[in-house]
């Protein structure tokens, strides 16, 4: 079970993420389709990032109790494409929340 | 190869995003140029908040690990500097599609920002006095 608490960790944290662009309407609640792309394509962009980090022998997977193990490539746990999900979803919604505020100062 | 030599190729492409969001910012239907770089330095500085935090402890986690001889060496706490550029690159790509990206104005129906009343303005052919009154918006927020 132990295996699981990055997951666990990141599925929390996206949770709040959802209820707040859900109460204020920042990402996805605001425009699905829109950040369905920009979540798609920042994780691609990221993954190829990582592609690079781990070919050139930078990036290491960490011996850690707290992961599932499964693993999508050499150095690459599943983990690390949820996580690189979550920080774009992160972003979308702390800008959504600061050009919200901009809008607000505005009217 | 070091980890800033890889990472200089994603920045400049993140960098990249943000010039030609800036360069849309202001158009008709856009947030102000203004307006831009305030969301651009307010979500870069909370997401490099956030990364000095969790990349400690994810770190401290032993999620991952990095080979030493890659790394510039110079650490806050037990993060690589270095691992600053993921956050920033996508603070100045997703921003800049966010404020100034395609489908901005149509967004902006659903405001009642100046910038919706310009755009609304435009389409009825009344551009002059839209924009008279979105410069009045203007002047009063500042």
């Amino acid at each position: 079970m132990i295996g699981f608490a990055y997951l666990a960790a990141l599925a929390v944290s996206a949770g709040g993420m959802v209820v707040l662009d859900w109460r204020y309407r920042l990402a996805f609640f605001r425009r699905p389709g829109f950040s369905a792309l920009a979540v798609l394509g920042m994780l691609v962009f990221f993954l190829a990032w990582d592609v690079v980090g781990i070919s050139t022998g930078i990036f290491l997977r960490g011996e850690t109790e707290f992961m599932t193990g499964v693993m999508l490539g050499p150095e690459l746990p599943l983990e690390e494409p949820v996580f690189l999900a979550f920080l774009a979803y992160l972003t979308l919604d702390v800008a959504g929340l600061l050009n919200r505020l901009g809008r607000r100062d505005a009217a | 190869m070091t980890y800033w030599l890889i990472n200089l190729p994603f920045l400049l492409v993140a960098a990249g995003f943000t010039g030609w969001g800036a360069l849309r910012a202001g158009r008709p239907g856009l947030p102000s140029r203004k307006r831009f770089w305030a969301v651009w330095g307010g979500t870069t500085a909370v997401l490099l908040a956030l990364t000095a935090v969790f990349d400690n402890i994810m770190i401290a986690s032993g999620l991952f690990t990095y080979s030493e001889g890659n790394i510039s060496g110079i650490r806050l706490g037990l993060m690589p500097v270095e691992d600053f550029t993921y956050s920033l690159a996508a603070a100045w790509i997703l921003v800049p599609l966010t404020v100034a990206g395609p489908g901005r104005a149509g967004a902006a129906g659903a405001e009642a920002g100046p910038a919706s009343c310009e755009e609304a303005g435009r389409r009825l052919g009344i551009s002059e006095a839209g924009t008279a009154a979105t410069e009045r918006t203007e002047r009063g927020r500042t």
